[in-house]
């Protein structure tokens, strides 16, 4: 099971932060550094969680199950918010 | 029959409007105003008020039309054509609503990025100053025009990007619009001024000399306030930026959906990208705001000293 951004977001980095649109909702969010990297991860191509993970645990000193239940709680809002879709 | 010159556009118009740059007659145009009928879609209400008149807005198709009840309907069609059927014989009424939101219509249509602003140029950069009704947009630009600087745009601001995405003010006519009281403060010549019927105490400057019309790079965006609470200077957030341009979208918020909204968003931020955005305290009174626009006028035009 993978996640992908889906076609309803457009998003826009400055520095370290990015600020998302949803265009068929007319609503704005934004996501501080640690979503942010999550957000690039999933701009190229679509990932699994594990590699979701990974990125993060490479950048940040975390262990790997609050890394793997923070990035759950994150995809999860990011889902409801129709941002990000799951494929295959 | 009368040529035109704003916004970057030239334009033919059947109807007179002495607030814009005159044009010698051309053969083609990229604007022409005319006289019409309008068939009325289901129009709504708007948050945009003038001159005390609530607009009403309504799409036929792609046509955008917008209704002032006692004075006059819009239709824009395609950006090329302004179609306008008046309520009232007042001329000057007619022109004031013509060059305001209905302009902004085609403006829209074209695609450029609309701001609630006033612009004034700084040096080789534009800056434009943005607020709720009577935080001092006018009278900002009025205090740096009194300064020297030319007058890009007031009320309605157009800004346009380049391939790299750089954004650039397109002036607009030379007109501005001020308080009695800024007048009075920045001792502006009431032989200068012309009483605008926009309402009480309020006057027009036409500037001297000739208007230019070329484009100019966006150096500095000013969300000028008066809250006392806030800090006199601040950078706007990132997460503040495209909702403070959203806040300052001049024309029905109807406008901004799907593709419409997706295109603000991303101007949004080249504008962000290239230009410095700030949250600014009003100066208190009119010699603080002189002294701020001296500073800088003074900063963003000196010259480095060669050492050599």
């Amino acid at each position: 099971m993978k996640y992908k951004l889906t076609s309803q977001q457009i998003a826009s980095h400055v520095g370290e932060e990015i600020v998302i649109l949803n265009h068929n909702k007319g609503a704005y969010y934004g996501l501080d550094e640690v979503g942010a990297l999550v957000w690039n991860n999933l701009e190229g191509e679509p990932k699994t969680l594990e590699a979701l993970c990974e990125a993060v645990t490479d950048e940040y000193d975390i262990d790997a199950e609050t890394c793997r239940g923070d990035i759950e709680l994150l995809l999860e809002d990011l889902i409801s918010e129709k941002l990000v879709e799951i494929t295959e | 029959m009368f040529f035109y010159k704003a916004y970057g556009l030239t334009i033919f118009s059947e109807i007179e409007l002495p607030e814009l740059s005159i044009a010698e007659p051309l053969s083609s145009w990229d604007l022409h105003i005319k006289y019409g009928a309008i068939t009325f879609p289901k129009l709504k209400k708007t948050s945009i008020y003038r001159r005390g008149i609530r607009a009403l807005f309504g799409k036929n198709k792609d046509n955008l039309v917008l209704h002032w009840e006692e004075v006059a309907t819009f239709e824009a069609i395609g950006g090329k054509e302004l179609v306008v059927s008046p309520w009232t014989d007042d001329k000057n009424l007619i022109s004031l609503f013509t060059v305001s939101e209905a302009l902004g219509l085609i403006l829209f249509q074209k695609g450029y990025f609309l701001l609630h602003a006033s612009s004034v140029k700084v040096g080789d950069e534009a800056w434009c100053f943005m607020g709720s009704p009577g935080a001092g947009k006018s009278t900002t630009a009025a205090a740096f025009i009194k300064a020297g600087c030319p007058l890009l745009s007031d009320d309605l601001t157009a800004i346009t990007f380049d391939a790299s995405g750089k954004p650039y003010i397109i002036p607009a006519y030379p007109q501005l619009k001020i308080w009695e009281k800024t007048v009075n403060g920045l001792d502006y010549n009431q032989s200068d001024l012309q009483p605008v019927s926009e309402g009480i105490n309020k006057f027009s400057y036409k500037p001297d000399g000739v208007f230019d019309l070329n484009p100019v790079q966006l150096g500095a965006i000013y969300f000028i306030h008066k809250a006392k609470n806030r800090v006199a200077l601040e950078e706007l957030s990132t997460f503040a930026i495209p909702m403070e341009m959203l806040k300052n979208f001049p024309l029905p918020f109807s406008l901004l959906t799907g593709e419409s909204i997706k295109q603000h968003f991303i101007q949004s931020f080249n504008c962000a990208k290239f230009a410095k955005i700030w949250r600014k305290r009003r100066p208190d009174g009119f010699e603080l705001l002189e002294k701020w626009v001296q500073e800088s006028i003074s900063l963003n035009t000196a010259v480095p000293h060669d050492i050599s």
